[in-house]
């Protein structure tokens, strides 16, 4: 009996041992934070400097090495200014050249082959030619990394430097890099890869950390024409409505079918949607994003985008609702999107409850009103077979309000009513523009500044109705000569967070 | 004198009465402004009738050929047959007047391509580019105006 207790003692002490051991192994095997980083576009880095000055040995660098298949693999935290269409969500800049030193007891080995997992054309600075640089993409805070020391940081991309050398022996590692600098003029893609100052933050990675990166693919959905390095990919080209950077602006008369104060603000809303698109020119994803502007009226209402596919399509995806700074109202949710019948979303529900002033009835539409930040959607569907430009969707597609207390809905001129419970058939309501012709929902470009409240949209922007009667041929830019007393001070820096 | 006032009485009404707001409480009160003009025309019988004209949209009829919209569906077609670079990557890019993209990406050589837009009508001059990975391919550059 005391045999079999001894012997049982043994066997867990080893485990213990072997436990110990292994934690001991993989604590060695965590990816490492560098202390060097890459500013305004260059970066001199040594690969033995850890953060904090913490050495690095040569033996790490060897074992990663070997471990991602004779490559030294560099994490990499974008961290860029927006310009373009660059945002918090979606960054990127390219990398002109890479120069690895690495000098051992023996001798000095020079690599300058590199590869990212994305690319582009892009044209140099004061060059209107283009041609392929790697590119490395990211947004802001988005890794999530667990169980290394890299742990609540925010790499986004790798880098692979094949090197086929032993670094065991190595005594000095040295890494030069230098980002492209773009020719912005060009506007996107250039704009979109530029570098503005960073830091960019750089990791040595272990082979499940670039697993992990790599399935990520941070900021890759929303960047401007992206080519996998490895792959084709399968969107290759985007349209954008109305562009990548810009968005809809639509606003509502909610006391419909009367036209109210006429001021277009009792619900304003900011969208745009990008088409992505197969190399035959046939839409495979909708994407779409948008803000919560202002809401000028004190009925309650659900903002939906409707976008029809031809019958017999299938999509799916995820739409989310996010919660601006500073605010508690709503919850923060992801959904699960499937739909057969074309694509119809509500994207903002209960806006009374979801964006409201506490010092006012009204948010954001009176003159002297503090600006409060709306929600703001993302959704991204892929349809199962590609769908040919002809027959999709024309834009803006359909965004239409549906007000709780008439129970009925308002969609821009020219649509039908679509939603089974509002009362617009069985109160013969299924028209969107009065006996005079006055519409009830219309979208504007990001220009465009909303009507301060009860003043008419006519008399805010005088040059309205001469557009309008010359059949807009002249005063092509009145929504840019708004009186200045009869409309809103917010810009799209006040609502686009 | 009395007649003009008269005249506006009714559209200050309206202006007043129909607030979109529908029953905040809040005193705040609209900046509005002043978009009213008042014409002395004459209607050929020797008597000479006072006309209200304002710029608000409600007070204007909005005609058969006009309609209240801002965007418009217009369809760039792009000959691509006699596209010749080295390169074997193609890339197009059309953007609008201040360089905003509407379309970005790799297009195979299909001989016609037709590509849908929703614009505004100072967009235009818009600016269509194909270039390839190739440095040896120059970028091909044209503008397109409105049609």
């Amino acid at each position: 009996m005391i045999n079999l207790s001894s012997r049982f003692l043994l066997v867990i002490a080893s485990l213990i041992c072997i436990s110990l051991f292994s934690v001991a192994s993989n604590a060695e095997e965590e990816s490492k934070r560098l202390k060097h980083t890459i500013s305004k576009g260059s970066g001199d880095i040594n690969l033995l400097l850890g953060q904090g000055n913490k050495a690095i040995s040569p033996d790490f660098l060897e074992t990663i090495r070997l471990q991602n298949n004779g490559a030294l693999m560099l994490g990499v935290d974008i961290n860029e200014a927006s310009s373009g269409s660059e945002k918090s969500t979606s960054q990127g800049v390219a990398i002109e050249e890479l120069t690895l030193t690495i000098i051992t007891d023996e001798d000095t080995y020079i690599f300058t082959e590199f590869s990212t997992k994305t690319e582009c054309s892009l044209a140099k600075v004061n060059s209107e030619n283009r041609q392929s640089y790697q590119t490395l993409l990211g947004r802001t805070g988005s890794n999530s990394i667990t169980g290394s020391s890299l742990n609540g940081t925010s790499f986004d991309d790798t880098l692979k430097i094949p090197v086929d050398i032993d670094l065991s022996t190595a005594v000095s590692i040295q890494l030069e890099i230098q980002f492209l600098e773009t020719n912005e003029s060009l506007g996107d893609p250039e704009e979109f890869y530029d570098y503005s100052g960073g830091f960019e933050d750089l990791a040595l990675l272990t082979s499940t950390d670039v697993d992990f990166l790599d399935e990520q693919a941070a900021g890759r959905e929303d960047a401007p024409l992206v080519i996998l390095s490895e792959n084709p990919t399968a969107v290759s080209s985007n349209i954008y409505y109305p562009s990548s950077t810009s968005y809809y602006l639509v606003g509502y008369e909610d006391q419909y079918p009367q036209l109210g104060d006429y001021d277009f603000n009792d619900l304003v809303v900011a969208y745009r949607v990008s088409f992505g698109l197969n190399e035959e020119l046939k839409v495979i994803t909708i994407s779409a994003e948008g803000y919560l502007i202002a809401r000028g009226g004190s009925y309650d209402h659900s903002w939906h985008l409707r976008i029809t596919l031809p019958e017999g399509s299938q999509a799916d995806g995820t739409y989310q609702l996010y919660i601006p700074p500073g605010s508690s109202s709503g919850n923060e949710l992801i959904q699960y999107i499937d739909t057969s019948s074309g694509i119809d979303i509500t994207l903002f529900n209960n806006t009374t409850s979801l964006f409201f002033d506490p010092a006012s009835a009204f948010t954001n539409t009176l003159w002297d009103s503090e600006h409060i930040l709306g929600h703001k959607f993302s959704f991204e569907i892929t349809l199962s077979n590609p769908v040919s430009l002809e027959e999709m969707d024309e834009a803006p597609f359909d965004p239409y309000l549906f007000v709780h207390n008439t129970n009925l809905e308002i969609h821009l001129a020219g649509k039908a009513p679509v939603m089974d419970e509002s009362d617009n058939i069985s109160k013969g309501l299924t028209s969107f523009s009065d006996e005079n012709g006055y519409p009830f929902a219309l979208v504007f470009p990001e220009d465009w500044k909303f009507p301060n409240e009860y003043v008419d949209i006519g008399a805010a922007y005088p040059q309205l109705l001469e557009y309008i009667q010359s059949n807009r041929q002249s005063k092509l830019e009145w929504y840019k000569n708004g009186v200045s007393s009869g409309i809103t001070k917010h810009k799209k820096a006040d609502w686009a967070w | 004198m009395n007649k003009i006032k008269l005249f506006m009485l009714p559209l200050a009404i309206p202006l007043l009465m129909n607030c979109g707001g529908g029953g905040g409480n809040n005193n705040s009160t609209a900046v509005a402004t002043s978009s009213t003009e008042t014409t002395t025309v004459d209607t050929g019988n020797n008597t000479e009738d006072t006309v209200i004209k304002t710029t608000f949209l409600k007070d204007n009829p909005i005609s058969q050929v006009s309609a209240v919209k801002v965007f418009d569906n217009y369809a760039i077609d792009i000959d691509m047959s006699e596209i010749n670079m080295q390169g074997e990557l193609l890339f197009l890019k059309i953007v609008d007047k201040n360089k905003k993209a509407l379309f970005l990406g790799q297009v195979i050589h299909h001989d016609n391509i037709k590509v849908p837009l929703n614009i505004i009508a100072d967009s235009f001059p818009l600016v269509v580019e194909l270039y390839s990975e190739s440095k040896e391919d120059k970028t091909i550059s044209y503008e397109v105006y409105y049609d």
